[in-house]
């Protein structure tokens, strides 16, 4: 109860004094305490078009990262869980991690999983990377990374038998630009050679891993696609599905009849 | 190098975009978590510790790591070094860089690097061996040796030798991956042990500084070994590219008889030699944008002249070396003929009349650097009103057929009384009058506000140095001032300006310095102070500490706004490559298909127009949005590297 008494005493004393103390930053005006505006004006600074070096250096960059992500040591798992529009569910990071490379029902993307012939085109995704392509710097490596960088030489004892691996450069040399994919591009000698390229890099990846195999489930697939092909209203079409009326009953009374006659 | 939450997102999202996921995933928790063993990794991941091990392979392999075996415990123990992390934003310009002042294959080799990290020379020269051939077989004759990339083993050996020299590539051992700070206690652990018998009196102490400081700049200095060796041995003749000449030789005339590397070295590229290239690069432009196009020119000559022997922009604060003691300094003719030939030395000099100038100042000789303090009486030699105005002195105007009189007394006082010729535009300039006029562009930048070069000897028509610390001083305040100019307006500027000026200054006294009305003064102090730029200290008058008893000083703290700056930047470059990222995901289907290994083959059946232009269009914004991030990049360079 004092304590009470004592707060209500020194508030009334402050408020009693009356007047506002000199203090600097007293400018004597009230302070606008009106709502702000819900979307005020504001000037969007715009980016000063870039330099030819700025350009290049961009160009340069983007090479770059189309080239890693080329190499073996380049690791993706774009899920669906990793959309970057959806609404973050903040699991923590901890949790997302342990899906990592995880296959199951609950990782699939029901319109992708599907295996289409189109689908060996698209560039294979990678959960690990590949060391086996890769000569690598031992002695530059902690010991304990050195049989997942280097299992075959780790599993060789004997230090003659193991054979180097040969760094091999990578391929891609330009970006894929608009005119090139889409097929804008005018000077034909230079899309002929890069279909060159092109046929000879499938031919080796193919060649490898069991090219024909796929090749065989992609013809499978074509026949299919055509046996089913609704190209002209396919085979299912409801409305002439019994050609006509008439004509059923017609053709089934003749065969009636020729039924009855034999 | 401590980083903030925004560093340590963007060091992600970087490696994420490049390296891919799983390295991005262990970087970040290393980043946050700091020095890790795999033990501990996996309860802070909760990834397995297969995947675990693969990543940070990675990561090793892209020289993004540092990693240490204790000797005792044989624990081994990883930790980030995001500044390695960072400097993966500037791959596209230091490759840019690198094309421009050394070549096409030097380019190349770099590139290379970038996408294996680090290689060993012998698995280098295999793989660019064997090349050769294959593309020859290929298309034969489409492989033009003009494109300038790296045709040949040997060929590869002297432009590895080349970059070597220049310090762009740098050799890698397994210390190089150790944290230099944990370098730099280990050894003064050791010294202070050995020292410990002793008393350590004050003269021992300096000693084992010393000693300290000697150990790890041989440390240090490891991965130029081979440069030094190099150097000794007198091979590959460094040669810079100019620009229309150059061209021409640089596809084909590598030295045949270059002395072969070493094949066992293994080889990286040195982040901080390609720093001091970018800044020459942003002074260069930035003394064009003050002074002109061919001032720029000019300028760039001198730095690239000057810094062939710098490897790093800032000294090393381990070693607590003062700044380059013995300056380097250049001659007027060394420059000229550093100087390409195509630049138009005539143009972007201003003309005055001789009764305007003051050559006695404009020529005064300086062989040291100015005072920070001392700057203001710098020009009292002069008599005020006879200071030149900028960009209008040609002293050497006509002074073509009397060079060697002005080089005894280069005031030129014999010069002023003479009429000025007529000149002749086509004639071709005579190389003497194109030393003058060079000349003219040194004045100019010795001139100029931001000091860019000092006159500070006369041999050879005349000796100049950069004062590096001092202009990146000034040029980091023309940036901050920028940036507050564009944040809180030109009032804004002219209070933090005043505060720089006067240190700490009352609340009272600001309205009546700014010449603004006090209610503005106060809003754009509160908020320069939310944004962190400014602050108020309070200082009472007697012990009862009212409010109107107190004095409020306000100051500008100009470390503290530098950081909080770049950690906006920090931000800001966070941003960018987020939104680039989901701009990236709303296009997937395109990309993807753009990527697929057929699209070539059958694009009539697949083409369409709405598809081509919105892959064009996405092409457009993620330039856009890159060359933000670069944009931004220079800002943190000059804040922070330069």
């Amino acid at each position: 109860m004092s304590r009470g008494g004592r707060g209500g005493g020194r508030g009334g004393r402050g408020g009693g004094r009356g007047g506002r103390p000199n203090v600097p930053w007293d400018t004597g005006d009230e302070p606008d305490a009106r709502p702000s505006e819900l979307f005020p004006p504001y000037l969007v600074p715009t980016q000063k078009a870039l330099s030819i070096a700025e350009k290049r250096g961009i160009q340069h960059l983007l090479l770059l990262r189309h080239q890693i992500h080329g190499g073996p040591l380049y690791t993706s798992k774009r899920t669906s869980l990793n959309d970057p529009t959806a609404p973050r569910k903040l699991y923590g990071q901890a949790q997302m991690n342990a899906r990592y490379d995880v296959k199951n029902k609950a990782s699939l993307d029901p319109f992708t999983a599907v295996p289409t012939y189109s689908s060996k085109f698209v560039r294979e995704e990678r959960a690990l990377p590949d060391w086996t392509q890769r000569p690598v710097c031992r002695e530059l490596f902690p010991t304990e990374l050195l049989d997942i960088i280097d299992a075959a030489a780790a599993a060789s004892t004997t230090p003659g038998t193991y054979k180097r691996r040969r760094l091999e450069l990578t391929n891609i040399s330009a970006l894929p630009s608009a005119e090139e994919a889409f097929g804008m591009e005018g000077d034909d000698e230079g899309q002929g050679r890069n279909l060159l390229e092109r046929l000879d890099a499938m031919k080796d990846e193919d060649g490898v891993e069991g090219g024909e195999l796929e090749d065989e489930e992609g013809m499978e697939e074509e026949e299919q696609d055509e046996a089913y092909d609704d190209e002209d209203a396919g085979d299912y079409d409801a409305e002439n599905y019994f050609d006509n009326g008439d004509e059923f009953g017609e053709d089934y009374g003749d065969e009636g009849d020729g039924e009855g006659t034999f | 190098m401590l980083v903030t939450k925004h560093a340590a997102e963007l060091c992600a999202l970087l490696v994420n975009d490049l390296y891919g996921e799983l390295p991005s995933r262990i970087l970040i928790t290393l980043l946050t978590k700091g020095r890790s063993t795999i033990a501990q990794l996996v309860q802070h991941t909760s990834l397995t510790p297969r995947h675990l091990r693969n990543g940070l392979a990675v990561l090793i392999q892209q020289n993004l790591l540092y990693h240490h075996t204790n000797p005792d415990t044989n624990v081994i123990s990883y930790e980030a070094n995001p500044g390695a992390c960072y400097n993966l934003v500037r791959s596209g310009k230091i490759l840019e860089i690198v094309d421009r002042q050394h070549g096409t294959a030097e380019r190349e080799l770099v590139q290379t690097l970038m996408l294996l990290g680090h290689a060993r020379i012998a698995d280098l020269s295999q793989a660019f061996g064997s090349r050769a051939p294959k593309a020859n077989g290929h298309t034969n004759g489409n492989h033009d040796s003009h494109n300038g990339l790296i045709e040949s083993e040997n060929h590869l050996n002297s432009v590895l030798g080349r970059l070597l020299r220049a310090e762009i590539i740098e050799t890698v051992r397994p210390d190089s991956f150790r944290n230099p700070t944990d370098v730099h206690r280990e050894i003064e652990d050791d010294v202070l042990k050995t020292a410990l018998g002793e008393k350590t009196a004050s003269k021992n102490k300096a000693e084992s500084q010393r000693q300290i400081i000697d150990r790890f700049r041989t440390f240090r200095d490891q991965g130029k070994m081979l440069k030094r060796q190099l150097d000794a041995t007198g091979g590959f003749v460094s040669k810079r590219r100019k620009l229309e000449n150059g061209r021409a030789q640089n596809g084909h005339t590598y030295d045949e008889d270059a002395p072969q590397l070493n094949p066992n070295v293994v080889v990286r590229l040195n982040h901080e030699r390609c720093l001091v290239e970018l800044r020459n690069q942003r002074l260069a432009g930035f003394a064009a944008d003050m002074l002109g196009e061919v001032t720029g020119e000019v300028y760039r000559a001198v730095l690239d002249l000057l810094t062939t022997n710098f490897s790093r922009c800032r000294p090393d604060v381990l070693l607590d070396e003062e700044t380059i003691s013995q300056q380097v300094a250049v001659t007027t003719v060394d420059i000229l003929e550093h100087l390409d030939e195509s630049i138009n030395v005539q143009s972007g000099i201003g003309k005055a009349s001789k009764d305007k100038i003051d050559s006695e100042s404009a020529e005064r000789v300086r062989t040291t650097p100015p005072d920070e303090d001392y700057d203001s009486d710098d020009s009292d030699a002069a008599p005020p009103g006879r200071r030149p105005v900028l960009r209008t002195f040609d002293i050497g105007d006509d002074d073509d057929d009397d060079f060697g009189e002005d080089d005894e007394n280069s005031a030129g006082a014999t010069n002023g009384d003479r009429e000025t010729k007529v000149k002749f535009e086509g004639s071709a300039p005579p190389k003497d009058t194109r030393l003058s006029q060079l000349r003219q562009h040194l004045l100019l930048l010795t001139e100029s506000k931001h000091q860019f070069i000092r006159h500070c000897g006369t041999f050879g028509r005349g000796q100049w140095t950069v004062d590096f610390t001092q202009l990146m001083e000034r040029l980091r305040e023309t940036e901050l001032d920028a940036m507050i100019e564009q944040c809180h307006g030109r009032h804004g500027l002219r209070l933090t300006r005043i505060l720089r000026e006067k240190g700490k200054l009352d609340e009272k006294m600001l309205p009546s310095a700014a010449l603004m009305k006090k209610g503005d003064v106060q809003g754009k102090m509160l908020a320069m102070q939310m944004a962190g730029l400014v602050d108020v200290q309070e200082v009472p008058r007697d012990n009862s500490r009212l409010a109107n008893r107190t004095l409020f000083f306000w100051f500008f703290d100009k470390e503290r706004s530098q950081t909080q700056a770049l950690d906006d930047i920090y931000k800001a470059m966070v941003r960018c490559l987020q939104t680039l990222q989901v701009e990236r995901h709303k296009e997937r289907n395109i990309l993807s298909f753009v990527e697929r290994k057929d699209v070539q083959g059958k694009e009539e059946e697949v083409m369409t127009a709405e598809h081509y232009n919105k892959y064009n269009m996405h092409l457009e914004v993620q330039s856009k949005l890159l060359g933000q991030v670069m944009k931004l990049d220079e800002l943190v360079a000059v804040l922070r590297d330069y």
